[in-house]
């Protein structure tokens, strides 16, 4: 019997335990619903229930949907707020210990908190990509910076070295600051970091960013491990087992594999030849949602549109 | 309503005075008068029985905070000409002395400086409540019998810095302050040397040790002959926590373990007139460390103290109409609410938890709260059965499913000789109304089983029930329905100030939720903690399996053990444990008047009602226990971990147990 929701089923709240879900589940979700997921940029203008009850009407039967629900109960979504306290946090500590180590402040100076919003405001503080709003993270964070802070990703594409080095010269420049929102797999980072290789030697560069998978971190970590001007230091970085992993590494092996099971059944709608190419960009198998988009590292099927799939969490791609 | 209203559980430690007022349920005070009344007083409990919150009624801020808002001081009139001082062991710092790895090598030493730190503690508090009191208005310095203002307290210092039992310590101290100054400073060196800042303790500090009680009771005299204070006034020093003292870290020396519960028992055992004290305890815990220090003699209960076990009071009786448990949970219900900003609703006549939560259901009405599409097929029907009995029970089954499955349980039971072809209340099973009472929850929960659905758990008189007479247990159960609660309603949560009628659903997940909670939590006690979790885990695994494999139903009574009072005295490792489960509220252990010819004392033992959700028990004691071997419970403590040689305690050879 094919199963169409109008809502969420409040029975299922208190299911049976073959379904997967814990008691509870739907109350959870209906409350991160309107008070996280609702934030999500690129649905704005859609109440986040509607989406969530045409992505479960994604599937016939009853049991998949409640499998498709506790997967949502998985995912770690970084709202806005999360996000400003990651701005905080990364400047009161990670920024702000790279400082003194770069400066060789004297902690125990009354001054210590202004000569570091000093020496941070003579950097230069830029995005890798344009995902990581630069202005958001100096206004949050009470910092001025240079005028322009270009992201790096287009720096990279369009950016002439010796206009670059001039503008560092003439605005006394000596350290880089590169900040990101997402690090997936790592590519887009190792582009910036192969560009400062190739033109910035000479610069000391901090790359921090916010959030980070495990994948991401191995690649960049490796990569920086040759550079010596060159420091790397992540705001949150994703545990392993947050990670979707099938097997006795996965937080729940039974479960998983139901949901493995599921991509299975799935990928041919979702356009996808492999059941690994479910778990996103390069396989990483991030469960993570931004409130400003879905990174392409996490699980398909809450982002991909295809004709036969409503995604939950649809993705704004780059053209 | 701004939050949850059951947010913070323990109460007594961590509100205010001011929250104490409007918070503290004055239900259990007529039920434990002797704590305001002359004479020692050990006060034992579980965590969560409401021993700090009664005890807490002995300090002058909570009785100010009385006078300020203009409420009735609970303590009846009588009985309120008392000063005193308290001393919470956990929090004073006085569990610090396992900091010093050395400790044992003089125990006795130790256990005099244990003493004297726990003397000055008590003279601090009591000078701290002294001068609040003096600085308080003069009703309550009257009520006490306390002759003098703030400006007077100076004249205190010289007449106590003078006494003799300092040993010239204080020195002569002029004023008031700078007597507390200097009684706080031995307590400031004492914390130094055990937090390891200072690596010997002063000289003077050892040369001039007091005995336990003596300086407390050498103040309240020396005010009384001076005529600062009336001589009927009580003097009561409450110290709290006292099992936290059994777990201060020793080396374990043979023969050279510090004893420092047997501190408090001397002082216990002095039954000084001037001084009375109150001992907060677990109910195990005390009665098992009667030692007195320095002695070989041990501590008689109503000759050197009267005992209030609150666990007692509060376990839930058989006979309903002396249980107070319910009341009092109702009055601390309504007192959380009205504390949260609820207003409607909450007048005497009403009961605000029937109100939110509703009746509890019947077992039928919790079936029927299953939706099962196809109930007949939740029958296991023998082929060998008539055609009748198994089209009737079908037939039943799509009416009322619990009778249907009770009819199954009867007729594997009694055989298929019955005439069904009757109306339904005159079925067999349900003529039998003990049969059917007895086995009722059990079906319910099997079908939920069978069925693969979680049962529901509910309504007013369940959550009760669940709470196993303990409150904080009650205020877990609401404070995870109304989490629960919350995350459905959203803003309206936080905005209403009327009572809300809380769905069956919700409170189910809530309350599974807490049965969760409280699994988990048992790790994180003290004393042995992880057994103790696994010993539950498996036992209560193992009979709920026997439970639902049983398609007779023939032991519904099996979600509990009971064991011969005599044979397990042999074994005292086993006792103990099994002690510990009670006292610290895993289990319930009560008296078991037994079916058995042999009428043999026996001691039944159950889980506590709020663990049945998660292991899908019932909750409600029925029928017979399973009588349990005592090398059975000892083998299932051997599997939980606990690995200590069971031997007979009288036995010369000391054979194991498990060797017979």
């Amino acid at each position: 019997m094919k199963s169409v929701l109008t809502e969420l089923p409040v029975e299922w709240d208190y299911a049976g335990d073959d379904d997967g879900l814990d008691a509870g589940s739907v109350s959870y979700i209906k409350f991160l619903g309107r008070k996280l997921f609702q934030e999500y940029e690129p649905n704005q203008f859609q109440v986040f229930e509607d989406r969530l009850v045409d992505w479960l009407n994604n599937l016939d039967s009853e049991s998949d949907q409640k499998l498709l629900l506790a997967l949502l109960v998985e995912l770690f979504f970084v709202g806005r707020r999360e996000f400003e306290a990651l701005y905080r946090s990364v400047y009161g500590g990670i920024l702000s210990q790279w400082i003194v180590d770069q400066d060789q402040l004297n902690l125990f100076d009354p001054d210590i908190d202004g000569h570091i919003r000093a020496s941070l405001n003579s950097c230069w503080l830029c995005p890798i990509t344009d995902s990581l709003r630069i202005n958001s993270f100096l206004k949050v964070n009470g910092l001025k910076s240079m005028e322009h802070r270009p992201d790096w990703k287009s720096l990279v594409k369009f950016g002439d070295v010796k206009k670059i080095k001039s503008y560092m010269a003439e605005n006394k420049i000596k350290k880089i600051v590169l900040l990101e929102d997402f690090v997936g797999s790592g590519t887009q980072v190792q582009e910036a970091l192969d560009y400062v290789e190739k033109s910035l030697k000479d610069f000391n560069v901090l790359i921090c960013p916010l959030v980070v998978c495990p994948k991401g971190d191995e690649l960049v970590s490796k990569k920086v491990e040759k550079l010596v001007n060159v420091d790397y230091k992540p705001g949150l970085l994703i545990p392993n087992e947050a990670m979707f992993q099938r097997g006795t590494n996965s937080p729940n092996p039974e479960l998983y594999e139901k949901f493995w099971q599921l991509f299975s059944r799935l990928q041919g709608r979702l356009g996808i030849s492999k059941t690994e190419a479910m778990l996103g960009f390069k396989k990483t198998g991030a469960q993570v949602v931004m409130y400003s988009n879905c990174p392409n590292n996490t699980l398909t099927l809450f982002h991909r549109e295809t004709d036969d799939w409503k995604p939950l969490f649809a993705r704004v791609n780059r053209v | 309503m701004k939050s949850n209203p059951f947010f913070e559980l323990y109460v007594g430690d961590r509100f205010s005075s001011r929250e104490f007022v409007t918070i503290f349920s004055n239900y259990l005070v007529p039920h434990a008068l002797p704590i305001f009344i002359p004479g020692n007083v050990v006060v034992t409990g579980i965590q969560g029985s409401g021993k700090s919150m009664l005890l807490g009624l002995l300090q002058p801020r909570v009785r100010r905070e009385y006078d300020i808002v203009g409420q009735e001081f609970p303590v009846p009139e009588n009985r309120r000409k008392f000063l005193s001082a308290s001393v919470n062991i956990a929090h004073k710092s006085a569990i610090d002395f396992g900091l010093r790895k050395h400790i044992d090598e003089n125990p006795e030493e130790v256990e005099l400086l244990f003493a004297d730190f726990l003397n000055y503690l008590i003279v601090e508090d009591f000078l701290d409540s002294l001068s609040f009191i003096a600085k308080g208005p003069t009703s309550i310095r009257t009520e006490v019998g306390l002759h003098t203002g703030d400006n007077a307290l100076n004249n205190i210092a010289p007449t106590i810095s003078a006494l003799p039992i300092w040993e010239g310590w204080l020195g002569d101290c002029r004023t008031f302050e700078s007597l507390q100054k200097r009684i706080q400073e031995r307590v400031r060196l004492y914390r130094r040397y055990l937090h390891r800042k200072d690596h010997e303790l002063d000289f003077s500090i050892r040369d001039t040790r007091t005995h336990i009680g003596h300086p407390i009771r050498d103040c309240i005299l020396s005010l009384k002959a001076e005529g600062i204070v009336d001589d009927d006034t009580s003097m009561f020093v409450d110290i709290d926590q006292y099992e936290e003292l059994g777990n201060i870290s020793t080396r374990d020396t043979p023969g050279k373990h510090v004893d420092y519960r047997s501190v408090i028992n001397r002082a216990l055992a002095a039954r000084d007139g001037a001084v009375s004290y109150r001992i907060g305890a677990r109910g195990h815990a005390w009665r098992r460390h009667g030692r007195i220090q320095g002695t070989t003699a041990k501590l008689e209960e109503e000759r050197d103290y009267k005992y209030v076990d609150l666990d007692a009071l509060l376990k839930r009786k058989e006979n309903q109409t002396i249980d107070i448990f319910p009341d009092f949970a109702k009055d601390v219900f309504a007192r959380r609410l009205k504390f949260a900003g609820f207003r409607d609703g909450l007048s005497d006549e009403t009961d605000p938890l029937e109100t939110i939560y509703g009746p509890q259901l019947s077992a039928t009405e919790r079936v029927k709260r299953l939706n099962i599409r196809q109930p007949e097929n939740i029958l296991k029907l023998d082929t060998k059965w008539k055609a009748e009995t198994k089209a009737a029970l079908k037939a039943l089954a799509k009416k009322d499913l619990l009778s249907a499955k009770l009819g199954e349980i009867w007729i594997r039971q009694k055989g298929d000789d019955f005439d069904l072809n009757v109306p339904t209340r005159e079925l067999p099973w349900e003529a039998k109304s003990y049969w059917r009472k007895e086995r009722r929850e059990a079906a319910a929960l099997q079908i939920a089983s069978q069925s693969h659905q979680r049962p529901y758990w509910c309504g007013a008189q369940e959550i009760i029930g669940l709470s196993g007479g303990n409150i904080l247990v009650f205020l877990s159960l609401n404070q995870f329905i109304w989490d629960t609660w919350i995350q459905y309603a959203g803003d309206e949560s936080e905005n209403r100030t009327s009572l809300p009628k809380i769905a069956e659903i919700v409170q189910s997940i809530g309350i599974l939720k807490a049965s969760n909670f409280w699994i988990d939590k048992m790790a994180q006690e003290t004393g042995r903690s992880s057994e103790r979790l696994r010993f539950v885990k498996l036992v209560a695994e193992k009979l709920a399996s026997n439970l639902f494999s049983d398609d007779k139903l023939s032991n519904p009574g099996h979600t509990g053990f009971s064991l011969i009072e005599q044979e397990v005295g042999e074994y005292p490792e086993i006792l103990h444990f099994l002690e510990e489960l009670a006292d610290y509220g895993n289990m319930l252990m009560l008296d078991h008047t037994t079916k058995n010819r042999d009428r043999r004392h026996r001691k039944k033992f159950y889980f506590h009602p709020v663990f049945c959700p998660h292991f899908r028990i019932p909750y409600i004691r029925t029928k017979e226990p399973y009588y349990a071997k005592v090398s059975e419970v000892a083998s299932w403590i051997y599997d939980a971990g606990y690995r200590v040689k069971f031997a007979r305690e009288s036995s010369l050879d000391q054979q194991s147990l498990f060797d017979t």
